[in-house]
């Protein structure tokens, strides 16, 4: 089939169709990036998968009518690791178990971001696990930059009293 | 303040030492398959379901013990036995059951479909309806009402054909609406009025097994 183009007259105005990839397409993409997200949240790869997981079940059920499934994963996981480690800490409060904290990782920078409060502790997770712009946070949770920006700093000043570092 | 870049080089300290430890973070090893998250997603769905059934239930029970409190306080007795199943002057209403329709794999019943278990899909036998359009064939439970636009409402739909393509099955009402669709039957021996379930294949038995139809059933 040759690859002619078609020219269009002056006066029409092409329009653009976004066409939405297939589920399981965005499923192969963002498994693993996702696992990671919540991996450094819960610290437990089990949970995070399960967390993860879930999450895709929730983006299956509503994917033909929701207009950023990749957003939509991203707050479904970040929910998904708060209550994960919410579960934990009245679980901790009302049963201290020693047994509880086994298996969990030992990095100082991780647990101090896991200390955050949960919107301090969503976007500084967006930002440096998945790379994520001060504006493509703000899509993702809804916010406007100017908070994005100043939940960020205030997160990064907590770490810097928390963490030692040059 | 500007975005942040992982590669700047005035970066903080702290900032590198985030950058390091999220990208010191593994994925686990196991990755699972798509039709688990599917069979995830309809348990998700049928619990929902259930916990409506139940809730209706409820809110029916609580209406009649209303009515019949109400009944008592002004000298009225309930009837012995109202609310009996076998009592032809009970009139309590209940809501409509729906029947869960699963895929039968030879003599096996189970929810897997037949390709995770490496049968042809000719193998198979579909409890419920299974309507074809050009999209491909779907299997829908509930009463099928014909809406003002032409367009057959189930309460819950699931494409059986072809299973690749679940971007075209993802039609999931919200738990008390009915909001699946999709066009007419496109054989040109039906009439309009054949997108009423159990009406494919002359088959009008919702209950019974229906053959896929033969047009259907070669490999893709």
């Amino acid at each position: 089939m040759s690859d002619a183009t078609i020219p269009l007259a002056a006066d029409v105005t092409p329009i653009q169709v976004q066409v939405k990839e297939p589920f399981d397409a965005l499923y192969h993409r963002e498994f693993d990036r996702m696992v990671r997200l919540a991996t450094a949240l819960v610290d437990r790869t089990e949970e995070a998968e399960e967390v993860v997981q879930e999450a895709f079940a929730q983006v299956y059920l509503r994917y033909r009518v929701v207009e950023n499934p990749v957003g939509y994963l991203r707050v479904s996981v970040l929910n998904g690791c708060r209550k994960v480690l919410r579960r934990r800490a009245v679980a901790r409060r009302w049963r201290p178990d020693p047994g509880d904290t086994a298996g969990l990782g030992f990095d100082h920078v991780l647990d101090a971001v896991r200390r955050l409060p949960d919107r301090q502790r969503r976007m500084i997770a967006l930002r440096y696990q998945l790379q994520l712009t001060d504006n493509e946070i703000a899509e993702t949770l809804g916010v406007p930059v100017g908070t994005v920006k100043s939940t960020i700093h205030r997160a990064l000043a907590r770490l810097r009293t928390e963490v030692p570092h040059d | 303040m500007t975005d942040h870049d992982p590669t700047d080089p005035t970066a903080t300290g702290l900032d590198r030492m985030l950058s390091d430890a999220f990208s010191g973070v593994r994925a686990g090893g196991r990755r699972p398959s798509i039709s688990d998250v599917q069979r995830r997603a309809r348990r998700h769905l049928h619990r929902r379901r259930a916990g409506l059934a139940v809730g209706a239930v409820a809110l029916v029970g609580a209406g009649g013990a209303a009515l019949a409190a109400r009944d008592g306080s002004t000298g009225t007795t309930a009837p012995a036995g109202a609310g009996d199943l076998d009592d032809p002057q009970a009139t309590a209403t209940f809501p409509a059951t729906t029947t869960t329709c699963v895929v039968y794999v030879d003599t096996t019943t189970t929810d897997v479909r037949p390709s995770d278990q490496g049968l042809s899909p000719t193998s198979t036998l579909l409890c419920g309806e299974v309507i074809t359009d050009d999209q491909g064939q779907y299997r829908c439970e509930g009463e099928g009402r014909v809406g003002d636009d032409g367009y057959t409402y189930y309460d819950y739909c699931e494409q059986v054909w072809p299973w690749a393509d679940v971007t075209t099955t993802i039609i999931w009402p919200e738990a008390t609406t009915t909001s699946v669709e999709y066009p007419p039957a496109t054989d040109p021996g039906l009439s309009p009025s054949s997108t009423v379930p159990g009406s494919y294949n002359g088959n009008t038995d919702t209950t019974s097994p229906a053959l896929l139809p033969s047009s259907t059933t070669s490999a893709p």
